[in-house]
């Protein structure tokens, strides 16, 4: 591993980073990591070379965790389900890398973990919300996000739950948490996640949910397959959001009658 | 009972929309109308006893507006390989009056529906880069959708389950696409737009699945 091993856990981390690999030394940084209070601020973390490959970014999750907790990583497993609603019309195409509706998207994604480990700690029924708003195309990155955790958490969960979402596990986690720009915070919450009537609520922050969009055949929704977020998220059930209002941190969105899917999500570290 | 008439083809499909057209959601079209140009090329297939194996032709469309708001003109184009009877078929098919989910809904759409018209096709289903061109009127060419940052390759598909138009579709962009007919009015050129490659069978009840 690189000299950067010699950096511990702590609050206030800055550390150089070296982008090829952590288990061959390198002698030319490509970039900087700065972590915040265990969570990294991603507004520092973009490498030199501009926007990275996706594998890079799910690299680059696992190379931060090894730099900045100077530990090998725990393995980590999660299934469960996603609920999200954007504001694009039905059928986002962004999923299809296409530019949002509006030009600009803003997004609610609930992770309801059904059966996860991190380590030796169990993450079952917990629940994670990201709350983004992105100036384009989502692919491009530099959202203005909010994380919200489920308060029944315990700190061993908390600490996992934090080291999973700020991408520092690396995997697919990785990849979403590489294209926040701007975290106005994490907080802990009641969340409610109603899987069955694709429902999710934190009261006073957001409510959201999702119908089905009825196609020719009423019984069976409308899916994408294979799309960019797959195998980690797929298949895709498309759906509209009955209901989907968001306010905190100074930042709002309703969109309701706008885009929302669900899926079952998979996703591995490292 | 046997059908009337079925065959499987394979079809290629552009538009004006953004990459996975909204319309497949019920959503209004990216720039608000619709404008397509497509083309099938029959595996096999059957008219009553006309056998349509082999039959290529290409349908012209566009719309004021959605599909489903009306208003719209369209003409099919037909490679001369095909005989007297399989163009009677095919003009048949796509007149409206013998079902088939999209054959009977788009005519339904349609205000204005010029006549036949021959043309050699060019045909090549190639997956993802498949493309076709109708001598004289226009081309379509397909190819991969990329992530506009890493450029990685889309490989998706958009699964209709009552769809009226294919019910399982590669998603693709299309490069470039082009249709001129002087008696229609329409001197139409896309790039970078909804494009959908595809293998499907369809009868008088619309899209089924594939024969086994």
């Amino acid at each position: 591993m690189g000299a950067v091993i010699i950096i511990k856990k702590s609050d206030e981390a800055h550390v150089t980073y070296h982008a090829a690999t952590t288990t061959i030394a390198t002698t030319t940084p490509t970039g900087t990591v700065s972590c915040r209070n265990g969570f990294w601020d991603g507004r520092d973390v973009s490498l030199a070379t501009g926007s990275a490959n996706r594998k890079a970014l799910y690299k680059r999750g696992a190379d931060a965790r090894d730099e900045v907790y100077g530990m090998a990583g725990a393995k980590w497993k999660l299934d469960g389900d996603w609920i999200n609603s954007c504001n694009c019309d039905s059928g986002c195409p962004c999923l299809f890398y296409s530019d949002p509706t509006r030009g600009f998207c803003e997004a609610l994604d609930a992770f309801h973990i059904r059966k996860g480990k991190y380590g030796d700690v169990t993450l079952d029924g917990l629940t994670a919300v990201v709350a983004s708003r992105s100036p384009g195309n989502f692919w491009k990155g530099n959202w203005t996000a909010a994380v919200y955790f489920d308060e029944r958490a315990k700190p061993k969960q908390r600490e996992a739950l934090e080291t999973l979402f700020s991408g520092k596990a690396g995997g697919a986690l990785a990849m979403i948490a590489g294209l926040i720009g701007s975290l106005k915070g994490i907080k802990y919450v009641p969340i409610k996640f109603d899987g069955r009537s694709h429902k999710v609520s934190i009261p006073g922050i957001l409510e959201y949910q999702l119908k089905p969009t009825e196609g020719g055949h009423k019984g069976k929704p409308i899916v994408v397959a294979n799309n960019p977020m797959a195998p980690a998220i797929d298949p895709m059930n498309m759906g509209v959001g009955m209901r989907a209002v968001f306010n905190d941190y100074g930042m709002s969105f309703d969109n309701t009658n706008r885009d929302g899917n669900w899926a079952p999500f998979k996703m591995s570290g490292p | 009972m046997a059908d009337k008439w079925n065959f499987e083809a394979e079809y290629i499909q552009s538009c004006n929309c953004a990459y996975g057209c909204p319309c497949n959601f019920n959503a209004l079209p990216t720039t608000g109308n619709c404008e397509a140009l497509v083309a099938y090329r029959i595996r096999k297939g059957q008219f009553g006893k006309t056998k349509l194996d082999g039959v290529t032709f290409a349908w012209g469309l566009w719309w004021p507006k959605a599909i489903h708001m009306g208003n719209g003109a369209g003409r099919v184009y037909i490679d001369p390989k095909a005989s007297a009877e399989q163009k009677k078929a095919i003009e048949t098919i796509t007149g409206g009056k013998v079902g088939g989910g999209v054959f009977a809904v788009f005519p339904s759409t349609l205000a204005l529906a010029y006549p036949m018209k021959t043309a050699k096709i060019d045909f090549r289903f190639k997956g993802h880069d498949s493309s076709f061109r109708v001598e004289g009127v226009g081309e379509v060419q397909s190819e991969h959708i990329r992530n506009p940052v890493t450029g990685a390759p889309f490989e998706g598909q958009i699964f209709l389950p009552g769809g009226v138009n294919w019910r399982k579709s590669e998603v693709t962009s299309i490069k470039r696409w082009l249709l001129r007919d002087d008696i229609a009015g329409w001197n139409m050129a896309h790039e970078n737009v909804a494009g959908f490659v595809a293998v499907q069978r369809y009868n008088e009840r619309g899209p089924v699945k594939r024969a086994a």
